[in-house]
């Protein structure tokens, strides 16, 4: 009797990537415009950093959005974990890190649009004389970072096969 | 036992640090107040509805599982 080979499913460590990358792309945004170039606050275009407890205000929803990416994290640290024990689950480097890229894109382009441009909670730079460039740059970015990993994605593919059939290999 | 009691030291540590040194303590809880004061769970969804999309993603994503029996 032939066995038939389990069918290869690369969702589970795709979708593992992506929300690390999301989450981990949330970290750089929040170290390197919040924190260190101290732009991009939460609330920023509704309430204006002009005095110590605005400034605090809008630390306090960076906190809780934070800590929401840090959730976002955990979860693609379980999906992760929970690909790796599967047989069926080709365990490839590119479609990883292209769908960790991927994940940081996507964090970028759906903070951009939503908070930027659709509800207007702040923007990139909003001391800068045309805010307007700052967050078409990081949309930008953002969908640069979406291409290359997902043509990483598609290109793993072809290393790719399930541990399974490795292991009788 | 020891570690746990070493990080509770720690967490206190931290939550009075604060106040230890004079941080502006009225400034901490006139930000508080006026978090709480102006509509704080519709900011939160606000806040969180980026989040919420890329959860979202994720989550078709692992249901997606393409099939490729060539590979």
């Amino acid at each position: 009797m032939t066995r038939t080979p389990n069918p290869v499913r690369y969702g589970p460590l795709v979708a593992a990537g992506v929300l690390l990358g999301a989450g981990l792309g949330g970290f750089v945004d929040g170290i390197a415009l919040h924190q260190i170039a101290q732009v991009h606050n939460l609330l920023s275009a509704r309430i204006p950093v002009t005095d110590l407890v605005s400034a605090k205000v809008n630390m306090l929803w960076d906190g809780i959005f934070h800590a929401g990416v840090w959730v976002l994290t955990a979860v693609g640290l379980g999906v992760l974990w929970r690909a790796g024990g599967r047989s069926d689950v080709p365990w490839s480097g590119r479609t990883f890190v292209g769908a960790l890229l991927a994940g940081w894109g996507l964090f970028n382009v759906v903070e951009g649009v939503i908070d930027h441009q659709i509800l207007g909670l702040h923007h990139v730079h909003e001391y800068a004389e045309n805010p307007l460039v700052w967050d078409l740059a990081f949309l930008a970015f953002g969908a640069a970072l979406i291409g290359v990993g997902w043509a990483l994605v598609r290109s793993g593919r072809r290393d790719a096969a399930p541990r399974e059939r490795m292991r009788a290999a | 036992m020891l570690t746990g009691r070493l990080a509770l030291a720690v967490l206190l540590a931290l939550v009075l640090a604060p106040t230890a040194a004079q941080a502006c303590p009225h400034c901490r809880i006139e930000a508080r107040a006026a978090v709480l004061a102006d509509r704080p769970a519709e900011t939160a969804l606000l806040v969180f509805a980026p989040l919420l999309v890329v959860g979202a993603a994720g989550a078709l994503l692992y249901t997606s599982d393409r099939h490729d029996p060539d590979a």
